[in-house]
């Protein structure tokens, strides 16, 4: 009990006095989680407006295999994109191995599912709603997406918001796709499992606090905006 | 030059769903001026028959015949539905959306819509969201932001359904002033109302017409059953 108070004080001192190499960890997290967000966002949110607006044969199945997807266990993403990105590789050419990049191409993996999925489950009623409007002032399908996409924004920042939570605990794949790398690829997850191991609890009783901090953060934006508004149509 | 959509024709359109005609074999030429009332009990055919005239939906058998090219019936006729779909965003915002789509620059927007809103009375709700209005309220915004673009033609899917007494008066006094500029092709189950905003009417019931005449003919001369209960009774089923 001594040492965890003892681990507990010496966190909040690390943060408080903005331990340079806590500072370092976490703005990589942010910075990796938020690039592979954002890029999510662009193929997911569009993929699920798409498929919540149009019909077509293989949509049930497509739906089912993206639904699949969201339970990916992390840990094989890292090994598929490991083996792509490695030497022997198809992509082995670019270098990116035990670099951000593939950390945030293993974090898209991961989140563009739940965003595809979130989006699609927000607007499928938004469309079944606006539908007969939307055809009535003979609008055309980008104009119907950028209507349907703007007016789910909150739903859909929700779904962004669900694809952070995930990205940003992440630590299998990133963990086999950057390496761990002190002041390159280390984040927040793989700084604590590797200050756990070393037995530096301070350190990483602090990078868990931080983290718990963005998490709990996120989640109550995504409470408040999930309920902010349009509870009578989803 | 504007092309005109009206006179509109329908000829010999059937809607055939599952088995199930919904439309059956209708032939008819909408008055160009006034307000039409299609009126029929439930499954009549009367929203199915608006959503043919506005290409929600395709004949099965049949044409409708509009008098400007297929391209441009739906820049020139606006439908309001019977549950008003509204954005979910603010007045101004829902009664710019036709104009948005139509082009209309800018400054012209701001001035439409503040003409508009003061016409048809809810200049006083234009900053409120649009889901927060009552249901009378509601069908207001949603008449004005299908009158806004100034359409030849307009549908009014029962309009007063659901809304209390004074709405109601509220609704049919706008419908009797817009009429005036555009034509108005109403549904409605109310033969009373019929009786006090309509021009012509075309009572259909399963999907057949069983007829269609002007109001004060209609009201004279009704030969059928239906129509005869329909006038007496204010019963249809």
């Amino acid at each position: 009990m001594a040492d965890f108070s003892q681990a507990f004080y010496a966190a909040l001192s690390l943060i408080f006095s903005f331990d340079e190499n806590l500072v370092d960890i976490t703005l990589r997290s942010l910075y990796v989680t938020f690039c592979a967000v954002s890029l999510s966002c662009f193929i997911g949110l569009p993929a699920g407006a798409f498929l919540a607006v149009t019909n077509f044969k293989a949509k049930k199945i497509i739906l089912a295999i993206i639904h699949g997807l969201m339970g990916l266990p992390p840990v094989v993403v890292g090994l598929c994109v490991y083996m792509l990105l490695s030497r022997s590789g198809p992509l082995g050419i670019f270098g990116l191995l035990f670099t951000p990049k593939a950390m945030i191409l293993a974090q898209v993996i991961i989140i563009t599912p739940i965003i595809t999925t979130l989006t699609f489950q927000a607007i499928t009623p938004l469309w079944h709603y606006y539908q007969d409007l939307l055809n009535s002032l003979d609008m055309n399908f980008p104009q119907k997406m950028k209507t349907l996409l703007w007016d789910g924004k909150n739903q859909l920042l929700t779904a962004a918001l669900a694809g952070f939570g995930r990205g940003i605990g992440e630590v299998g794949a990133l963990m086999i796709v950057g390496g761990n790398i002190d002041q390159v690829t280390r984040v927040l997850t793989t700084a604590i499992t590797l200050e756990t191991s070393r037995g530096d609890f301070a350190l990483a009783l602090a990078l868990g606090f931080i983290l718990i901090f963005i998490t709990l953060l996120f989640s109550i934006f995504i409470y408040v905006f999930g309920n902010k508004r349009g509870a009578a149509l989803w | 030059m504007v092309t005109s959509i009206l006179p509109l024709r329908l000829e010999n359109v059937t809607v055939e769903k599952k088995g199930i005609k919904l439309i059956d074999g209708l032939n008819y030429e909408f008055p160009s001026k006034g307000i039409t009332f299609i009126i029929g009990g439930n499954g009549a055919g009367k929203t199915t028959l608006l959503r043919l005239i506005h290409q929600l939906e395709q004949p099965s058998i049949g044409k409708i015949i509009y008098n400007c090219p297929m391209d441009q019936i739906k820049f020139h006729s606006a439908f309001v539905f019977q549950s008003p779909i509204l954005l979910y965003r603010s007045v101004y915002e829902n009664l710019k959306l036709p104009l948005k789509q139509n082009n209309i620059a800018i400054g012209e927007i701001q001035k439409s819509i503040e003409i508009t809103a003061k016409k048809f009375k809810i200049d006083h709700l234009l900053q409120l969201q649009a889901h927060d209005l009552s249901g009378g309220q509601k069908q207001k915004v949603a008449i004005a932001r299908a009158w806004i673009a100034k359409p030849q033609l307009l549908s009014l899917d029962e309009p007063c359904a659901n809304l209390d007494a004074k709405s109601v008066m509220a609704i049919e006094k706008m419908i009797l002033e817009i009429s005036q500029h555009i034509k108005i092709i109403m549904t409605s189950h109310d033969i009373r109302q019929a009786k006090r905003l309509a021009d012509h009417i075309l009572l259909l019931d399963k999907g057949k017409q069983i007829a269609a005449a002007s109001k004060n003919v209609f009201f004279r001369d009704h030969k059928t059953l239906l129509a005869h209960n329909l006038i007496n009774g204010d019963i249809i089923c």
